[in-house]
């Protein structure tokens, strides 16, 4: 720590601080405008000139200098202040003074300096800027007639984004920011770069022309998409979310978000929402009221008390804490049935059985601030990027400016890859399970153990588990080489800090149970877990999976599993079945049998924001609303419990999930199950390990990342050698990058960049099977067949191709049926 | 001496009140005749269009902004041709209070005030007044003004020949 003065004022701040950040820490502020506070200094703009007594008195920038011992700072004297005048006075002789115009205005850096500044005139003239401005993609609208020449675009690509869209281009008076040989922008539409842009030179085009900043409420609450949990603000104008608005004071992640949360926002006011209850009359749905359609929901639990099981529940992770919990006391306790499950059954065995028999808890031992301080990151599956791109911001940001070296055991390439001095080894798909254990079997053999591991309970008989296994014929089997697997349990089990990374979700039905435990066997066997930089982290998909395995939404005394419930509908043993949010037809395996099952069940309820498939076939249907119009908790899946405020009212006759199922809990025993959504959270924080001592009040807007704690054990896991099956490709289904579940498709960002259903292959397999980049190709398995767009890179390995399932037109799950691995032959 | 102090009371009102009968009337039989108001009179707020014909209103929202009472609103939208306007726009009269700050925050010139201050309606819907009621033919108190020939972009001209600034220099025919 350094003492200094600045402005008069005695600061204590950090050796590594610059004066800027100490003058902000003590409540000076010092204008600028290409910082950030997430970005590298860069020193461009000399808003922040400063002078400092010991360099003479000389001007010199805030943002760049660091701090010394008894530094004398002062930030607003007349000298300065003439400065920062004519800084400002020659950015504005190129920047149009079209504020009118611009959708900046009210959100300008350069407009509120120039105003806080006086800068009413211009001693200098020259013509401005005439640069083509770039409409051409969906997004984001380039001006750079407007632009400052911070940088902040370029920087937080390259810095934080890990894409490199932009870069400074030509010299001198032609400098600009430029895209890759100056053409259209083409990149993964983050729109990070939107987010920091001080001046109008970057604007949403979505959200272009609709209202200005002031105009809107501010609303902070939590991203609705994947499991990271990323704080939101909601730009709020006329019961309308409008816009996501960045703040950089926001969560972990400093307000940084990825495409889906910043662009995918619009499914909240779609026209597609349902507005009204539906109940079927003669076969087709029609409108209801809510008494009517409550009535018949409400009879039909009633009839199903005295056999709860022929009763069912699907329920929807995207669901607050307190929904689950009133979902748990109606199913489980008023109705006594255990049928309830969520996430196809599979995409949650990570951690309700994996984790739990693991670890005794269903959670991670590690948090988000663990990716940032590990030396070592052990990716399974590139797609994480894919699954948690916020998570995957924050691993470029440990690769790239702590120095922790990435490696990735994943069956295709990814973004992730390309980090610097990033290993990619890639198995054949479904073997990860082979080559995690083959990691161990090594770090046993060439005793590279931590001397915890064998106090550890169960060691001895998952030691004895792992005798049979050969590592040169895992490598065989596994195809990466015996070599490469050694060199990654060497450098794994020697990192003093690692940290492992295992997405889970929908799409990956290989990543269940068994991959999360030898995961855990692999950290506990180095010593690994509850230290510092190092762990697991095991990644639930949806925005409060956690949430879920927390409140054990899945059978626990012998009920049915989801896919044993689909089964149970088409055997006839489940007569009613409620789903709540979830979207069986199109993303559970197996769309014919789950149509079947739904066809078949007599009474089926559906409760969601969409006529999505599901609902289609419902007998009633009732509209819910998004978690923009409800109040409650998520827990992510780093750990934190983070409330979700309510920023409009809901959408037509829509009711929050929370009132409907309490609704229902009053039909049946007489009584409401909560008064509120807080005297929910207090019963949850009561019943639910972990969630002790939260309070509904104080969570706040932070947040809190709650505790975990249980006892560690060694859980023996077989690998088999994945299957093949000669003649086919192996088809690996997860998630696109724009996309999360079945949601994102009803909001206007995401499909606006990944409009449809696509499947990916490799550039060989798609020149022998002679098929171009944006055919349609025919896609067949033992399943069913399906026909969909191609797309030919070369990210995947050969004979593998990948497909997104979030799509309901052509939903991928036509042809697989919840195996790792599906066998597909492709033809035109 | 009460009786004299009372007459000379009443004689005092009514030498005032007999003064006043042959002096000329201070008021005017309104409607039947009007009086004619200061240019600068605040009444009947209009939008106004720049010498060129074009709507002067950007719906930049700072007028609606400003509005005391949040009588102004509008939707913004943009044209083919770069130029953003105001795809709707709403004052609703009833509420307005005439306090001029919607045409003091206009940097268009585009919202004027006119000394029309009749503007009584038997409904009070009617007052609400919509885009076509507002705008008028004419450029108001600035006739001459374009604020796309200020602004530094290229809609009503290109980029560089505007009032103030340079023609484009290409910077390598600068080079020896």
């Amino acid at each position: 720590m350094v003492t200094l003065t600045i402005d008069d004022k005695q600061v204590t701040a950090s050796k590594n601080a610059t004066i800027y950040e100490a003058a902000k820490a003590a409540g000076i502020q010092i204008p600028v405008i290409c910082h950030d506070k997430k970005l590298n200094p860069f020193g461009g703009c000399r808003m922040c000139l400063v002078e400092v007594e010991q360099m003479k008195g000389r001007q010199i920038p805030a943002c760049t200098t660091p701090v010394t011992e008894g530094m004398i700072v002062r930030t607003t004297t007349d000298e300065i202040i003439k400065a920062r005048k004519m800084v400002l006075e020659l950015l504005l002789l190129k920047h149009p003074i079209d504020c009118p115009v611009c959708d900046a205005a009210g959100d300008c850096d350069l407009q509120n300096l120039t105003y806080e500044y006086k800068v009413n005139t211009n001693r200098f003239q020259d013509e401005k800027f005439n640069w083509k401005i770039d409409y051409e993609n969906p997004l984001i609208e380039r001006d750079m007639n407007r632009c400052v020449h911070c940088g902040k675009c370029a920087r937080i690509c390259d810095e934080i984004v890990s894409y490199g869209a932009y870069s400074f281009i030509n010299r001198g008076i032609n400098a600009k920011i430029g895209t890759e040989y100056d053409g259209p922008l083409n990149c993964e539409f983050c729109g990070s770069c939107v987010s920091v842009c001080p001046v109008g030179a970057l604007v949403s085009r979505p959200f272009k022309f609709k209202a200005r900043w002031w105009a809107m409420n501010k609303v902070k609450t939590v991203c609705g998409y994947c499991g990271t949990g990323c704080q939101l603000t909601l730009g709020v104008k006329d019961s309308k979310v409008l816009t996501t608005i960045y703040d950089e004071n926001q969560g972990f992640h400093n307000g940084q978000l990825c495409t889906r949360g910043r662009w995918g926002y619009q499914f909240i006011n779609s026209d597609k929402r349902i507005t009204t209850p539906l109940v079927k009359k003669n076969g087709s749905l029609q409108p209801a009221t809510w008494e009517e359609a409550l009535n018949v929901v409400s009879a039909k639990l009633k009839e199903a008390k005295s056999t709860p099981d022929s009763l069912a529940a699907l329920v929807s992770p995207r669901l607050t804490n307190e929904e689950l919990l009133l979902t748990r006391k109606l199913f489980k306790d008023l109705l006594g049935c255990d049928n309830v499950d969520h996430s196809a059954g599979y995409a949650h065995t990570a951690l309700t059985s994996g984790a739990k028999e693991s670890l005794g808890y269903p959670a991670s031992p590690s948090v988000v601030a663990d990716v940032q301080k590990s030396d070592l990151l052990l990716v399974i599956n590139a797609d994480l990027y894919q699954t948690h791109p916020v998570l995957g911001f924050e691993i470029n940001l440990a690769v790239k400016r702590q120095g922790s070296a990435i490696q990735i055991v994943s069956d295709k390439k990814g973004k992730l890859s390309k980090l610097p001095e990033a290993k990619t080894s890639i198995y054949k798909p479904g073997a990860e399970l082979l080559v995690i254990n083959a990691i161990a079997k090594v770090i046993l053999d060439e005793n590279l153990l931590d001397s915890s591991a064998q106090s550890t309970g169960g060691f001895s008989a998952w030691q004895k588990g792992l005798e049979s296994l050969s590592v040169d014929q895992a490598a065989d089997q596994c195809g990466i080489a015996a070599d490469e697997i050694k060199a990654i349990a060497r450098n794994y089990a020697k990192a003093e800090k690692a940290l492992i990374l295992l997405p889970t979700g929908m799409g990956y039905p290989g990543h269940g149970k068994e991959l999360a435990q030898a995961v855990i066997n692999l950290a506990l066997l180095t010593g690994k877990v509850g230290k510092e930089g190092s762990g697991v982290l095991i990644l639930g998909e949806k925005n409060n999976s956690q949430g879920a395995a927390d409140l054990s939404i899945h059978p626990t005394s012998g009920g049915k599993s989801a896919l044993d419930i689909i089964a149970g509908c088409v055997s006839g043993s489940i007569k009613t079945l409620y789903v709540a949010g979830e979207n069986p037809v199109v993303s559970y395996p197996n769309r014919k049998l789950v149509e079947t099952a739904l066809e078949k069940v007599e009474f089926l309820v559906v409760q969601d924001l969409f006529l999505t498939p599901t609902a289609a076939m419902a007998d009633v249907v009732l509209p819910a609303c998004s978690f923009a119009e409800k109040d409650g908790t998520f827990t992510s899946a780093l750990g934190a419990v983070q409330r979700v405020n309510r920023a409009i009212n809901p959408v037509g006759e829509s009711r929050s999930d929370f009132r409907i199922l309490n609704d229902l809990y009053n039909a049946v025993s007489g009584q409401p199950a909560f008064t509120d959504v807080k005297a929910a959270f207090q019963e949850l924080s009561g019943t639910v390990a972990g969630y002790a001592g939260l309070s509904y009040d104080t969570l706040g807007d932070e947040g809190s990342v709650r505790p975990v704690s249980g006892t560690a054990t060694f859980v023996p896991v077989a690998a088999a050698a994945p299957a093949t099956e000669s003649g086919k490709l192996a088809l690996v289904t997860g998630s696109a990058l724009n996309h999360s579940g079945t949601l994102s498709v009803y909001g206007e960002g995401p499909m606006l960049v990944c409009p449809e259903a696509y499947v990916e292959l490799n550039r060989e397999d798609a020149k022998s099977l002679s098929i171009s980049d944006g055919d349609q190709v025919a896609i067949k398995s033992s399943t069913g067949e399906l026909r969909l767009k191609a797309k030919v890179g070369s990210r995947l390995p050969k004979g593998v191709v990948f497909a997104p399932y979030h799509f309901a037109d052509a939903s991928i799950n036509t042809v697989t049926a919840g195996s790792a691995v599906t066998f597909v032959t492709i033809g035109k | 001496m009460r009786v004299i102090n009372d007459i000379t009371a009443i004689l005092t009102g009514m030498w005032t009140t007999w003064k006043h009968i042959f002096r000329r009337p201070v008021t005017i039989q309104y409607p039947e005749e009007k009086r004619i108001p200061a240019p600068r009179f605040r009444a009947r707020i209009i939008l106004t269009r720049d010498p060129d014909g074009g709507e002067r209103c950007v719906a930049c929202y700072l007028c609606s902004a400003a509005c005391p009472v949040d009588c102004i609103s509008m939707q913004s939208a943009e044209a083919d041709d770069g130029r953003r306007y105001a795809e709707w726009f709403r004052i609703n009269f009833s509420r307005c209070i005439f306090c001029g700050l919607c045409a003091e925050a206009c940097p268009t010139m585009a919202i004027q005030m006119t000394p029309d201050f009749e503007i009584c309606k038997r409904d009070i819907m009617d007052l609400v007044y919509e885009k076509e009621d507002l705008l008028v033919n004419h450029g108001g108190k600035d006739p001459d003004y374009n604020f796309y020939r200020h602004a530094g972009i290229g809609v009503t001209q290109p980029r560089g020949s505007a009032a103030t600034e340079d023609p484009p220099v290409d910077v390598r025919g600068l080079m020896p």
